[in-house]
């Protein structure tokens, strides 16, 4: 009798969300933060609009519990992108099928180099990215690659096409331990109007694709939504709800958080939202306050300053010295870009920020004999 | 007082606290009050070291003539992993004691108690010195007794809660029956708790969150070796019972003996 997301979730509860948001007042929010163990009401009251003058508080209160939690630890992570094949038109994607530039895709021999460069810098937690596009990319190709990089990992990541079952439990069986799928907006309506072809235009299908990585017994799953996309507010409970619906439903399985921004994208394109540094900020500390136990991820996306900031604030896994293109690292730095990165500093740089701010940067967090 | 050294397998201790490595801040705070705690049994995670390699930011800095390694299988959701994982600190590190933590539970970290029996059945049958990590279940620390493990290590709250002792009547119950060491493992906030659980007869206590995350970890790790030294001595010294009804201090029968 096994339930998905989309049987819980649907427009209808978004949409009493957004109401009840509009309603939250102070002292509901000043109640929420005063208690141990958040609903998802209170996670809504913290989230509102109302909430500006708890914030303080409510990242004092973040900060202590992401100490009591992951201690002064972070992690860190490197992506390397694989290919920008893909078959889907996305309105801020600069893979986007309608992008007409020359598309690449590693060798193996390729992919090795990019192993091997980010391995020399210390990364033991790899994600392997790509566009979607199962023709080009089969999972043969992705078996291949997850065992050449296995005796130099700790941590096989995977963001790619989803897949179904069958595909996660090939996955898990060529040693995945995480797999990343973003839902991208949990707006069904903008989400029909950005994903105008290939198989993403099936809202419900993404939807429930963490189910499939749950039920595949693979360790970790990564969601998030690109906010900016749709209301963030509304996004950001979406997200929240699902990660409560998979820790419960999928109890073995672990859950982080990504949190990107959607500043900018291809020509043409314009969020629909605007997320401010207070806004982010907001997010997170309230997410950590609602999962205590939930990974929260931060990309280079943000910059420099913002990023040294938010490290005290609930995040617990951070990338460092990124390329969002395939060969971006060694073999071919001027690839199409998936997305511009804003902190570019090289990963030494970030380790001596962690540490100057009392963190000890974790490179190592799983085994890779146990995949 | 006579020496109370504690023997766990073949190993006699003089410190009766345990100290978990993680969450430090670096490598030196963690041997700051590594050192400063008096401890010489040391908790780390096969998950976060490379325990083949003698570079290992954690593994480089701990003596190993000067302290016990005591890996943990933290991360295992099953049986089967706990085992793999034992082996790998075995068969890479040399390393044959083995905290068994078996935690498929994301949210609190709470112990799996089938799948540690299972996993503590095969560990010892491999020759290995286990040490359970359990729930505060009174049945369950015998049956890990009976097939052989070295200690169990009930918790006194999850992990990281520094709640203190919550589960202290089943604490109170697995201390009574136990004829191996009983270590209170996870949820000790404070030296005040790491008393309490060694007044009321533990053998040991593990302390990792409380340090790691004080403003000052050397400082706690002196206040919790001191808060256990109290405990011990006020436990062998025969604590009196709490009552809530007044007791004479003369004795009503006194005059028997008279």
């Amino acid at each position: 009798m096994s339930s998905l997301f989309s049987d819980v979730f649907d427009s209808k509860l978004r949409d009493s969300w957004g109401r009840f948001l509009k309603n939250v007042r102070l002292e509901d929010v000043e109640k929420s933060l005063n208690k141990d163990v958040l609903d998802f009401e209170d996670f809504l009251s913290l989230i509102s609009v109302t909430n500006d003058a708890f914030l303080e508080k409510q990242a004092q209160k973040s900060r202590d519990l992401t100490l009591k939690r992951f201690g002064h630890t972070m992690q860190l992570y490197a992506p390397l992108y694989v290919s920008n094949e893909c078959y889907n038109a996305c309105e801020y994607c600069s893979f986007t099928k309608d992008n007409v530039i020359p598309r690449k895709t590693l060798n193996a021999s390729e992919f090795d180099r990019e192993v091997t460069f980010l391995t020399r810098q210390g990364f033991q937690n790899i994600l392997i990215l790509s566009g979607e596009d199962q023709r080009k990319l089969p999972l043969s190709y992705f078996e291949k690659l997850l065992e050449r990089m296995s005796p130099h990992c700790a941590y096989k990541g995977l963001e790619i096409y989803p897949l179904d079952l069958e595909g996660y439990i090939r996955m898990r069986a060529a040693g995945v331990d995480g797999v990343v799928v973003y839902q991208e907006t949990y707006d069904e309506k903008v989400y029909k109007e950005l994903h105008t072809a290939g198989p993403k235009r099936l809202f419900h299908k993404r939807l429930n694709v963490p189910d499939w990585i749950g039920q595949s017994g693979i360790r970790h799953v990564g969601i998030g939504a690109l906010l900016g996309l749709s209301d963030w507010r509304l996004d950001v409970a979406s997200v929240a709800y699902h990660a409560h619906y998979l820790t419960q439903t999928y109890w073995k399985m672990k859950v982080s958080i990504s949190v990107p921004r959607i500043k900018k994208g291809p020509e043409g394109f314009a969020p629909q939202d605007e997320v401010l540094d207070k806004d982010l900020v907001q997010i997170i500390t309230a997410l950590r306050l609602f999962l205590p136990d939930c990974g929260i991820v931060l990309s280079t996306r943000e910059p420099e300053n913002l990023r040294d900031h938010l490290i005290l604030l609930g995040v617990t896994q951070m990338s460092a010295g990124s390329t969002t293109n395939p060969g971006g690292y060694e073999v071919d730095p001027e690839s199409l870009k998936q997305f511009d990165i804003v902190d570019h500093r090289p990963v030494e740089n970030i380790v001596s920020v962690l540490q100057n701010k009392g963190y000890d940067p974790v490179w190592k967090d799983w085994d890779g004999e146990m995949s | 007082m006579k020496s109370d050294e504690l023997f766990v397998g073949n190993r006699g201790l003089k410190s009766r606290l345990f100290l978990g490595t993680g969450k430090f801040a670096s490598s030196k705070h963690m041997m700051d009050a590594l050192e400063a705690s008096g401890a010489e049994v040391v908790t780390m995670a096969l998950r976060r070291v490379n325990i083949d390699d003698p570079q290992d930011s954690l593994l480089s800095v701990i003596d190993p003539s000067r302290y016990i390694i005591l890996p943990n299988t933290a991360g295992a959701r099953d049986a089967d992993e706990a085992v793999r994982l034992a082996h790998i600190a075995k068969r890479s590190g040399g390393i044959d004691w083995i905290k068994l933590e078996v935690t498929p539970e994301i949210n609190h970290l709470l112990p799996d108690g089938v799948e540690t029996l299972k996993a503590a059945e095969k560990l010892v049958r491999d020759g290995f010195t286990v040490l359970p990590y359990i729930q505060a279940d009174p049945l369950l620390a015998k049956r890990l007794e009976e097939v052989g493990c070295a200690t169990v290590m009930p918790l006194g709250s999850p992990i990281g809660t520094n709640k203190g002792l919550k589960t202290r009547d089943m604490l109170a119950y697995i201390i009574q029956q136990s004829q191996i060491p009983v270590v209170v493992d996870a949820g000790l906030g404070l030296p005040s708790h790491a008393a309490e659980a060694m007044e009321m007869g533990a053998d040991a206590v593990l302390v990792n969150t409380a340090i790691s995350i004080a403003r000052y970890p050397k400082n706690m790790a002196i206040a919790f070796s001191k808060a256990v030294e109290a405990g011990r001595i006020a436990y062998l010294s025969g604590r009196g019972d709490v009552s809530d009804t007044a007791r004479a201090s003369s004795p009503l029968t006194g005059f028997l003996r008279k």
